[in-house]
């Protein structure tokens, strides 16, 4: 992310879709213990993988586990796969040392793309203070607009951002506005 | 405003576009400049000549500087995107169609109404204003005195000019884009370095565009060309242009401000938070006048300015010049304005014994020069005429003609940002100046803001600054000490010290400093504070060392000793537009949105920001607010009322500890809650005072639901975190906040089972099922939902909890069943008074600061519970027991209102002033009761049962009744229900 | 503008990611019931409120969540040490040893 070239850069090149994510579920796993000690929990008596580097997202089929805190995650699972996931973590550790809880009403997820996108979000705030930017691939949670967001960065032009259900309908205001400095090319 | 008849361009030069023609106003005339003026540039080449009226004492003042520095010309400009109400014209580039107009000064600057308080400047002395008005009460003479002076109008109907922010990170900045910031930049070019290079100017070069140099063997411009290109083509170089850095704040963080210009004006102000590696301070330098009698007069300026108007733009700024200098730089511009076809009348040195180069050049261009001379007198009237000139030794004195006076006094390093960051200027007897002692770290510096150095010394030293941040040694030839040759000269010794301005906006002469110098103020903070030296918009950059160093003379200590006053940011003025950016009207702040927004809307909801949009009431066929909350009351008392609770926190709390870990949150027992019940209970601080209160749902022994108030609600899962993190990180339980995964509808009233049922829930519903404080999960109208019995306003009440993204059906849903009830949604001023009926408290509302569980009546419950838990020791100190506490209690009355902040009088006083023993927390009337309930916190209050308090109330003395809180249905029998 | 890299989620954070937690290492009195009177209300009010080196509890509010222990000097905001929340302080470490 280079935000300094794309400063001044036209905007209106930036998609901006606010969508509810359709087909898929979202869970929120929250540990009891040591974030470590559940990973490796979770995969022995679920098989399922979270990642425990700071930042880090993994990536496979069926589900999209992103890294909250040392010791939370957010799941995306499909649909479908959302009541057997919280059956199989809460028959897995019925004293809840990992705690599973449904989450896919909490978020709304923001996707933004194009060669202004990463501009469009400098804007907000510092996505992140090192001059590399984001690498893709990645996640991290920040604010925008002083809304907590997290932001998890697929492709060199392509984010996907999650608030807070309640702070969408702001976010989606704050984008439309923050997208509208269409300026001329010479600038 | 007074305008010289004659050509005031040039015929050619300059980096005007005598091609573009820009046309503007001033004071209503219509007048024309170029592309590439400033707006003082191109006032000054259509003759005007004062431009303002001096703050103090309405002297007529003209261009004093040609950048920022300039005290003088503040103008509101209203050009095609907004209006600045006071802009320094030195900075603003010309735009097409821009209206200008004076800010000082009724009705024209040039003829000044004020001007009359001229015969009595010498009683306005520093401190006047204070000492003079001071009775009976300042208070009364401010807004006198304010609307007769101060710059700028406030434009109620200005457009609200486009302003962004931005954010990034670079590993360079090199702040300045003159010289040495242009070489800086230069070697960086390919360095593998992202690198910015902020520049406040338009254009890149700084003083190359109006001084004569040779850098690098090459002339000015041929270099300055060559490495704009460059610049301009490297790739990691990010050229900002009119860009002021603003600010350095620690992080090696800056804030900016740029300017983005169209033809016809300033199309966007971008404010800039930049993370930086390592910085390149270049910001060079600003000219210092000299101080002697008369000094202020339109036509005299600094010599540097008077080069630049004739070199940058093509400006005659006088017929017929003189200049006055102590040092060798004040030359240039008699060379400047000599070849320039201008009438150099003298050049009047302070020093004794000037170059002898020098002297050859003046007299090749035939311009006299009196060395070791002063000046102690001027003339004119609304513009300078003459000046009267004498030997330092003594001897005739002597009048010169002129119009036009450039001064030199040496240089000021720009060390602001650097300051900013704590860095200490120190004084540099040498070259006169104060120099930065040392660079923050990753800082090193460049240029003329190290010490006074020529173009091609600047150079070198960018080269050097960028050799360093790239970590490469390199001898850099030391630099030329002193090469301007100036000897220091404060002020005349003798003449009239009332006549000497030291700070031309603020109108502060030497006179002033010699009285706070009488009167004690020598302390360089207390000197500006008493005078108001350098407290103007121009931040006293061409005033502060010749004041302070008058002080150090009238103090006898050295200007070392005397220091400077703290810089502190912004550098100079910043929009506060620029700094709102678009947060303004419904962007001002992140608002929050209901589930069921959309529902509520339609129905006619009046919302209330209260960190969420929440419904206060609902419009209902023209009625007012009053009639509405009544119907609203009235609904949930007889029939059933809706209330959209979905902002109340819910914190999940899970694991094996859970448990033990909430007990020692909550006063009350959590150790006996059962499986599938509720209890009540409050959080404290560790100090005893009331953080929360809420209900705390045991869903089963590893599974708890923390429900606190909305308010509160992330603070309280922040609480639970971090004393779990800090305290007790060894207990497992695991804290998971899923306020908005939740939409939640109360349903309250006597109807609120039969709503329930009408719902087809799978779950048993009765009474004796699901009794109060009671919870159940099932499917409730096809929904998932999980839904506690539990009541804020005294009657029967569920409250149904479905994914956020059900919300909207359920309430529909809801509606649709009570409407035929009678029932109806309810805001949320109704149920606020619903649970004051009941007598039931609202924290934050009804407690404050000092308020204790104990304060409430609730030692009992505390007493009754075995285990410690957080702020419980603190409730045994002496202060937490204290019998003066003041306790809640329920107030009525019948006859007159009550309302929320009636302060209850002392004892058998009557009237205020006396001592007051308490306030109404809350009030209002109770229909169900039929008269008016309050909740108060008193002195003592419990022991006070019956007794007749006097309330003050905004003048009214109200009497009422303390009594136990909750008249409503005293019994539960409808809570029960 | 006060930047800390976080040791959890190793970010660097700015101040307004960041909550501030005043000054760390303040030992509650356990069991609290039976402390003294003196000894609790040092723990709920007495700080050392340098001017220099102070040794403070943060939190990454906006980021991962997790307090810290950071020593940053109060009077040019120089961060010096920044440990997790387990850590020991190098000085407490000298002390130690």
């Amino acid at each position: 992310m280079n935000t300094l070239d794309a400063a001044g850069m036209m905007l209106d090149l930036t998609q901006i879709e606010s969508c509810a994510v359709d087909g898929y579920a979202h869970v929120l796993i929250v540990s009891a213990v040591d974030g470590t000690e559940a990973a490796a929990a979770l995969n022995e008596t679920c098989t399922i993988t979270v990642p425990t580097e700071p930042g880090t997202v993994c990536d496979e089929a069926p589900y999209i586990a992103f890294w909250l805190s040392p010791r939370s995650w957010l799941l995306r699972v499909e649909q479908d796969g959302e009541a057997a996931m919280l059956a199989a973590i809460r028959k897995g550790f019925p004293d809840r040392r990992v705690h599973v809880t449904p989450y896919s009403d909490a978020l709304h997820w923001f996707e933004l793309s194009g060669p202004g996108s990463a501009a469009l979000l400098a804007r907000g705030g510092f996505v992140t203070l090192s001059v590399d930017g984001l690498a893709v691939g990645c996640m991290k949670r920040t604010l925008i607009a002083d809304v907590p967001v997290l932001i998890w960065r697929q492709a060199q032009a392509d984010w996907s951002l999650a608030v807070e259900r309640s702070r969408a309908g702001y976010m989606a205001g704050w984008f439309a506005n923050a997208r509208s400095y269409r300026l001329s090319p010479e600038d | 405003m007074s305008r010289r008849p004659a050509h005031h361009r040039l015929p050619e030069g300059g980096c005007i576009d005598r091609s573009r023609p820009v046309r503007f106003s001033f004071n209503g005339r219509q007048m024309t400049g170029y592309a590439g003026d400033t707006l003082a540039s191109a006032l000054l080449a259509n003759g005007v000549d004062v431009i303002a009226r001096s703050f103090k004492y309405r002297r007529p003042r003209g261009f004093f500087g040609s950048g920022l520095e300039d005290p003088l010309a503040m103008l509101a400009v209203r050009d095609a995107y907004g209006y600045d109400a006071a802009i320094r014209a030195a900075q603003v580039p010309l735009a097409d169609g821009m209206a200008v107009h004076a800010n000082t000064g009724w009705p024209l600057s040039s003829f000044d109404v004020g001007g009359l308080i001229r015969p009595f400047a010498r009683f306005i002395k520093a401190g006047f204003y204070y000492k003079t008005f001071m009775w009976p009460n300042w208070r009364w003479f401010e807004p006198l005195i304010r609307r007769t002076t101060g710059f700028g109008r406030i434009d109620a109907i200005a457009a609200v000019r486009p302003a962004e922010r931005v954010h990034a990170s670079c590993d360079v900045l090199v702040i300045g884009g003159g010289t040495a910031g242009m070489a800086a930049a230069h070697a960086l070019i390919n360095s593998g370095h992202e690198v910015v290079l902020a520049d406040d100017r338009p254009r890149l070069g700084g003083a190359l565009a109006w001084t004569d140099a040779d850098i690098d063997g090459r002339t000015a411009d041929a270099w300055l060309h060559d490495r704009s290109a460059a610049i301009a083509d490297a790739d990691n170089i990010h050229l900002l242009s009119s860009t002021v850095v603003t600010g350095a704040y620690e992080g090696n963080v800056f804030t900016m401000l740029q300017y983005v210009h169209a033809n016809d004006g300033v199309v966007l102000q971008r404010h800039w938070k930049l993370r930086v590696g390592k910085v390149i301070l270049a910001t060079g330098s600003v000219e210092r006048p000299l101080v002697f009698p008369g000094n202020d007069r339109p036509g005299i300026m600094l010599a540097s300015a008077m080069s630049r108007y004739i070199r940058e733009f093509a400006v005659i700024p006088a017929t017929r010049v003189c200049v006055f200098t102590n040092n060798d730089a004040g030359y240039d511009a008699a060379f400047t304005a000599s070849r320039a076809g201008i009438d150099v009348a003298c050049v009047i040195d302070t020093r004794d014994v000037p170059p002898v180069r020098l002297q050859s050049a003046l007299e090749a261009e035939g311009i006299s020069q009196m060395t070791g001379s002063e000046i102690i007198h001027t003339h004119g009237s609304t513009r300078l005429s003459g000046i009267t000139v004498r030997a330092r030794s003594g001897g005739a004195a002597r009048r010169i003609d002129c119009d036009g006076l450039a001064l030199a006094g040496g240089v000021s390093p720009l060390v602001h940002l650097a300051a900013h960051r704590g860095i200490k200027p120190v004084y540099d007897p040498d070259v006169a100046a104060f120099v930065p002692g040392a660079w923050p770290e990753n800082w090193t510096g460049a240029g003329d803001v190290q010490t006074p150095m020529t173009p091609d010394q600047a150079a070198a030293s960018g080269v050097a600054a960028a050799s360093q941040v790239l970590g490469k040694k390199q001898d850099v030839a030391d630099a030329v000490p002193n090469p301007f040759n100036i000897e220091a000269y404060w002020r005349p010794p003798t003449g009239d010290a009332g006549m000497m301005f030291v700070d031309l906006q603020n109108d502060v002469t030497v006179a002033d400093i010699e009285l706070a110098a009488r009167e004690g103020y020598v302390s360089v903070e207390h000197l500006k504070r008493y005078t108001t030296l350098g407290m103007g918009t121009d931040q006293g950059r061409t005033s502060n060392i010749n004041g302070l160093a008058i002080m150090a003379g009238l103090s006898g200590r050295d200007i070392t000793e005397v220091g400077t006053t703290t810089f502190r940011p912004p550098y100079t003025a910043v929009p506060m537009g620029a700094v709102a950016a678009n947060r303004t009207g419904p962007l001002y702040r992140a608002a929050r949105y209901l589930p069921a927004h959309d529902i509520h809307d339609a129905a006619g909801a009046v919302f209330e920001d209260v960190g969420w949009l929440r419904p206060d009431w609902y419009r209902q066929n023209g009625k007012g607010r009053e009639a509405a909350v009544l119907k609203e009351m009235a609904a949930a008392r007889h029939a059933v009322g809706l209330f959209d609770g979905s902002p109340l926190g819910k914190i999940e709390v899970a694991g094996p500890d859970a448990r033990a870990f909430l007990d020692l949150f909550y006063v009350s027992n959590i150790m006996t809650l059962k499986p599938g019940r509720i209890r009540y209970s409050l959080m404290l601080h560790v100090d005893g005072v009331i953080f929360d209160d809420g209900v705390v749902t045991c869903i089963d022994d590893t599974l708890f639901v923390v429900g606190c108030s909305s308010g509160n609600a992330d603070a309280v899962a922040a609480w639970l975190e971090r004393w779990h993190q800090t305290e007790w990180p060894s207990m497992q339980v695991a804290v998971a906040p899923v306020t908005s995964n939740w939409a939640s509808i109360a349903v309250a009233g006597p109807r609120a089972r039969d709503v329930l049922a009408a719902l087809n829930p799978d779950v048993d519903i009765s009474s004796t099922a699901f009794p109060h404080m009671s919870f159940r999960e099932g499917a409730i109208g096809g929904m998932m939902s999980r839904v506690s019995r539990v009541s804020f306003t005294g009657e029967l009440q569920y409250e149904i909890n479905v994914p956020a993204a059900q919300g909207d059906a359920l309430l529909e849903r809801l509606m649709e069943i009570a409407a035929p009830m009678g029932g109806c949604l309810v805001g949320l001023e109704a149920w606020l008074r619903l649970r004051l009926e009941k007598g039931y408290l609202h924290v934050g509302a009804d407690t404050n600061g000092r308020t204790t569980p104990l304060d409430l009546g609730m030692g009992g419950i505390i007493d009754k519970k075995p285990g410690d838990f957080i702020g419980r020791r603190s409730l045994s100190l002496a202060y937490a027991v204290s019998a003066d506490r003041e306790q809640l209690v329920g107030i009525k009355c019948t006859a007159a209102p009550l309302r929320a902040g009636g302060r209850i009088l002392a004892g058998d006083d009557t009237r205020p002033p006396c001592r007051s023993e308490g306030y109404v927390t809350s009030a209002c009337f109770s229909p169900s009761l039929g008269f008016h309930v309050g909740l108060a916190l008193l002195e003592n209050g419990s022991e006070r049962m019956g007794e007749t308090v006097r309330i003050y109330d905004d003048g009214d003395i109200i009497k009422a009744e303390v009594c136990r809180p909750g008249a409503y249905d005293p019994d539960n029998e409808r809570l029960m229900a | 503008m006060i930047i800390i890299r976080c040791p959890y989620c190793h970010e660097d954070r700015h101040e307004e990611e960041l909550e501030y937690g005043g000054e760390a290492d303040i030992a509650r009195p356990t069991p609290p019931a039976q402390a003294t009177d003196d000894a609790w209300t040092d723990y709920l009010y007495m700080r050392t409120n340098p001017r220099g080196v102070h040794f403070e509890q943060w939190c990454c509010r906006a980021g991962c969540g997790q307090w810290f222990k950071v020593a940053r000097h109060t009077v040019t905001h120089d961060i010096t040490e920044v440990i997790r929340y387990e850590d020991r302080f190098a000085y407490q470490k000298d002390r130690d040893a």
